[in-house]
């Protein structure tokens, strides 16, 4: 099984909820900043790296966890792979897609266009983190779902 | 190998360009207007395939708006998650070679419902553009992957 957190430029939302699925974060206690800082990719992926997807690790379950930026068209993007994947031969219930955007609010928004379009990482950075703490009881309730599903279709 | 041509709409550029690698047309007189009937905005981002050319590569169409350059490194990541060669996947965009009658047409094909004038117009600025579409296409054909595998043939 491959599971991969999408989101718009694979720096923050989809970052979190791989973190959080791999125990990199906690799902239990709000983390503090510098949990969130030291996280791989977080708010560091580069503009030219949108589309190309990021291994995150193994969970419990022997899955691999990737992230992805798919830009603006995150379905246009998704049905592709699940059409390439099909004429591969690939069975697509193989992969799970899950957008993390929806778990952005406008605070983590602005700090990640600051941070990464603008390059004032000072600001922008501290901000995605903030946004990202206030939605964080979220994130974690989306692993969850993901995890059952995932749990699902290995049994 | 998976050749994939990637234009806004799927249905014009990248779908006459398929046909051309195909061989399934070789001059713009060829270009009919009945190519360019399923515009449709549901197939986005669906890789629809186009035929096998004699080197046994697939051959698809697809419409990825703008997105073209993030949906060919998507495919080509993912394609190397799943043990695929690097150079399995080649996605060719060809927005550039939009022109303003293509636009106008689709305009009148998707907005106005003027299907035969529409029509008629992107076939003339596809004709327009054939010399640049016939370039792209041969630069596929000349890479070094189409050569080796005519070596090992």
């Amino acid at each position: 099984m491959k599971v991969f957190y999408c989101c718009y430029g694979s720096a923050h939302s989809s970052v979190v909820a791989a973190a959080i699925h791999l125990g990199l974060l906690p799902s239990d206690r709000l983390p503090d900043a510098k949990e969130f800082l030291v996280l791989p990719h977080f708010d560091k992926t580069e503009s030219f790296e949108i589309g190309t997807p990021f291994f995150m690790g193994r969970d419990e379950y022997n899955s691999e966890v990737y992230i992805l930026g798919m830009g603006g068209e995150r379905a246009l993007i998704k049905r592709a792979i699940l059409s390439f994947l099909g004429h591969a031969g690939i069975d697509t219930r193989d992969i799970m897609l899950i957008d993390t955007l929806r778990n952005v609010n406008l605070i983590t928004k602005i700090g990640g266009f600051t941070s990464r379009r603008l390059g004032l990482v000072a600001i922008g950075r501290p901000l995605t983190v903030f946004g990202i703490k206030q939605k964080y009881g979220d994130f974690v309730k989306l692993v969850r779902d993901v995890k059952k599903t995932e749990q699902n279709r290995l049994t | 190998m998976k050749v994939i041509y990637s234009c806004y709409w799927g249905s014009c550029l990248a779908k006459v360009a398929a046909f051309l690698h195909l061989g399934y047309i070789c001059e713009k007189d060829d270009i009919a207007q009945s190519l360019f009937c399923d515009i449709r905005e549901s197939r986005f981002g669906e890789l629809v395939f186009v035929g096998r050319d004699e080197m046994g590569m697939d051959v698809f169409a697809v419409g990825s708006k703008r997105a073209g350059p993030v949906l060919a490194k998507a495919l080509t990541g993912i394609a190397k998650i799943y043990g695929f060669p690097s150079d399995s996947v080649q996605l060719v965009e060809l927005n550039h070679l939009y022109n303003f009658l293509i636009w106008l047409g689709i305009f009148l094909v998707r907005k106005l419902k003027l299907t035969s004038w529409g029509t008629k117009l992107i076939a003339l600025g596809t004709k327009k553009n054939f010399g640049k579409l016939q370039a792209a296409v041969q630069n596929v054909i000349a890479k070094p992957i189409y050569i080796e595998n005519e070596v090992n043939r």
